[in-house]
């Protein structure tokens, strides 16, 4: 008997030990790893929640600090996601490589030693995963904002800042009664002078908020667009669970308790991948809409936006084949 | 292109004429300077800036916006923009050659850049203040690597990304020693 | 403790790095609304609204060498009569 063909030999037994405990040291290895890199990870995100709000106080109107300390505090993720990377590819995998070509395929070492990589690299996986999500979550509370307050103010300092515009020629008020969002030729209603009028930086700005606040306003579509997408998923999943239970009989006949059952979840599924599409259709509408009521000059542009828009997010409008 | 009333001029300005402002621009050309070039006032320039911008917005086939790629990368050949300079002076002429004719200095320039962000720094300041390349300059010679990129090998391309993501890792660490390390960087496994 | 402190230097840090750094192009400044200069930069006449905008009604310097078309604020009929 080789070394590794783990017959019945006490010698076999011994060296399967050996190896199992091997496994287990490195996976507990992993583990203590992985647990140490989230307490990393708690540190780096709750002291960017704490701070972010001070970095966004004294920031431009771009917002490039935050930029900045948004970018470092993802590439701080980036680099414990190498970290992770480079252990599993210098410490996971060469001792599987080892193994496996000395162990015989369908052995119960065998299985073992593959069960355990695709373990650890399962805890890799989820724990990145969970990295994401938590990065997310935490980029959203962050930059969580009402837009309804900032577009008012934005708009009520406008209108007071154009009270104190006067003509260059004349003095006399320019009486600015619609927003201007660049720079433009505004004639003097007393002496016609042409004055070139800078309707400053907030006037420059709100079209951007605009559309963030539009967005705001549509939100609720977009997660029931969400919600129906995971509802389909779901549907789907249970249907291929369902499916793969059914017997020969019921798979041919299609006939049955189990498919009746599948077809109402196929109407669900149908019912939510149709509905999904349409709520995502809802929602840019909205926005559209929205946008018109807070800057109704700029309606014809927006009406030409959403075409265009829409006919790029139709274009991936595609539709599962489940051929029941 | 001539039929396409989506290539319309605004006020007279070009789609050739904004790519090429733009890219001025953002090498650091005065808008000032670009209108008086151009034969415009402010207002006509900005007015026919939004135009352009809506007209992106309004081109669901994207053709607008490709275009303005390829006529970023020819403001050196406009005839009235061509010549325009920032006042700060034109740059380090050296390392702008080197970036458009060797593809090694370029990949390293861009994986720094990225190591940069990534490290909460501004990667187009950066080089910049260490090379004399302004954003505009580094996007113009990106897009000559990128039309050139059509007729490279599967081979030849991932050379080149291993080279940058090379380059990448080695700023990266540069990059976080300069700034105390990373969170992480005493977590053994 | 001590360990804590230290991860909490690494914030410290990585906002100092952050808020003191120079953006490429500069801090972008906020303006007001008000008027910019729109005299004739050759004879001083000021500008009135039916001379059109692209050349001075008196001393036919050109302001715009090129054609107005019908934009948002600007429209074809703002060319100057020359």
């Amino acid at each position: 008997m080789g070394l590794f063909n783990w017959g019945q030999s006490q010698e076999d037994k011994q060296e399967y030990e050996a190896l199992k405990s091997e496994l287990a040291t490195l996976e507990n290895r992993l583990d203590t790893f992985l647990a140490k890199l989230n307490e990393r990870v708690d540190v780096l995100l709750s002291g960017f929640i704490e701070e972010a709000p001070a970095v966004m106080a004294e920031d431009d109107r771009f917002g490039q600090a935050y930029y900045r300390f948004s970018s470092a505090m993802k590439g701080q993720t980036a680099n414990m996601r190498e970290k992770l990377r480079e252990v599993l590819e210098k410490q996971i995998e060469p001792v599987y490589s080892r193994y496996s070509d000395t162990l015989s395929v369908g052995s119960e070492a065998y299985n073992m030693l593959r069960e355990w990589r695709n373990r650890c690299a399962d805890k890799a996986n989820e724990w990145e995963e969970q990295l994401h999500h938590r990065v997310e979550e935490t980029t959203e509370l962050v930059e969580r904002k009402d837009y309804e307050p900032v577009f008012e103010e934005m708009m009520n300092n406008y209108w007071q800042q154009c009270q104190s515009v006067n003509c260059r020629q004349c003095g006399a008020n320019l009486s600015i009664k619609q927003v201007y969002y660049y720079s433009a030729y505004v004639a003097c209603s007393h002496c016609q002078t042409q004055n070139i009028f800078e309707p400053g930086t907030i006037a420059r700005d709100i079209e951007h908020t605009a559309r963030k606040l539009a967005e705001q306003r549509s939100k609720h579509f977009m997660d029931a667009h969400e919600q129906r997408n995971r509802e389909e998923r779901d549907l789907y999943q249970q249907m291929h669970e369902l499916q793969l239970t059914l017997s020969m009989d019921e798979r041919m006949s299609k006939r049955g308790a189990k498919y009746e059952q599948l077809l109402s979840l196929e109407a669900k599924r149908v019912q939510a991948e149709n509905e999904a599409p349409e709520l995502l259709d809802k929602y840019y509408r909205n926005i559209f809409d929205e946008l018109n009521k807070l800057l109704p000059d700029l309606e014809e542009h927006h009406e030409k936006f959403f075409l265009s828009l829409q006919a790029n997010y139709k274009r991936y409008d595609g539709k599962r084949s489940t051929n029941l | 292109m001539g039929q396409n009333p989506l290539f319309e001029p605004i006020h007279g300005i070009s789609l050739y004429d904004y790519s090429a402002a733009n890219a001025k621009i953002a090498n650091g050309v005065a808008v000032d300077a670009i209108c008086s070039a151009l034969g415009v006032e402010t207002p006509v320039w900005e007015e026919a800036s939004q135009g352009w911008v809506q007209r992106m917005q309004e081109d669901s086939e994207f053709i607008v916006i490709s275009e303005m790629g390829t006529l970023f990368g020819q403001a050196d050949q406009h005839p009235k923009l061509g010549q325009l300079q920032p006042v700060a002076g034109a740059g380090n002429a050296q390392n702008l050659d080197r970036l458009a004719n060797d593809r090694y200095f370029y990949e390293e320039l861009n994986g720094a850049r990225t190591a940069a962000y990534e490290a909460g720094l501004d990667g187009a300041r950066w080089i910049q203040d260490n090379y004399g390349i302004s954003l505009g300059d580094f996007q113009q010679v990106a897009m000559q690597w990128m039309e050139e990129q059509k007729d490279l090998s599967s081979e030849e391309i991932t050379e080149y990304v291993d080279y940058m993501e090379a380059k990448r890792q080695e700023y990266a660490k540069k990059f976080a020693e300069e700034n105390g390390g990373n969170i992480a960087d005493d977590v053994e496994f | 403790m001590q360990e804590e402190n230290k991860k909490l230097s690494f914030i410290e840090r990585m906002k100092q790095r952050a808020v003191s750094q120079q953006t490429y192009g500069g801090q972008a400044e906020n303006t007001e609304a008000g008027t910019g200069e729109a005299t004739c930069p050759n004879c001083g006449a000021g500008r009135a609204k039916q001379d059109g905008l692209t050349h001075c009604a008196y001393c036919g310097h050109p302001f715009i060498t090129t054609t107005l078309t019908d934009g948002k604020y600007i429209k074809k009929s703002d060319n100057s009569n020359t």
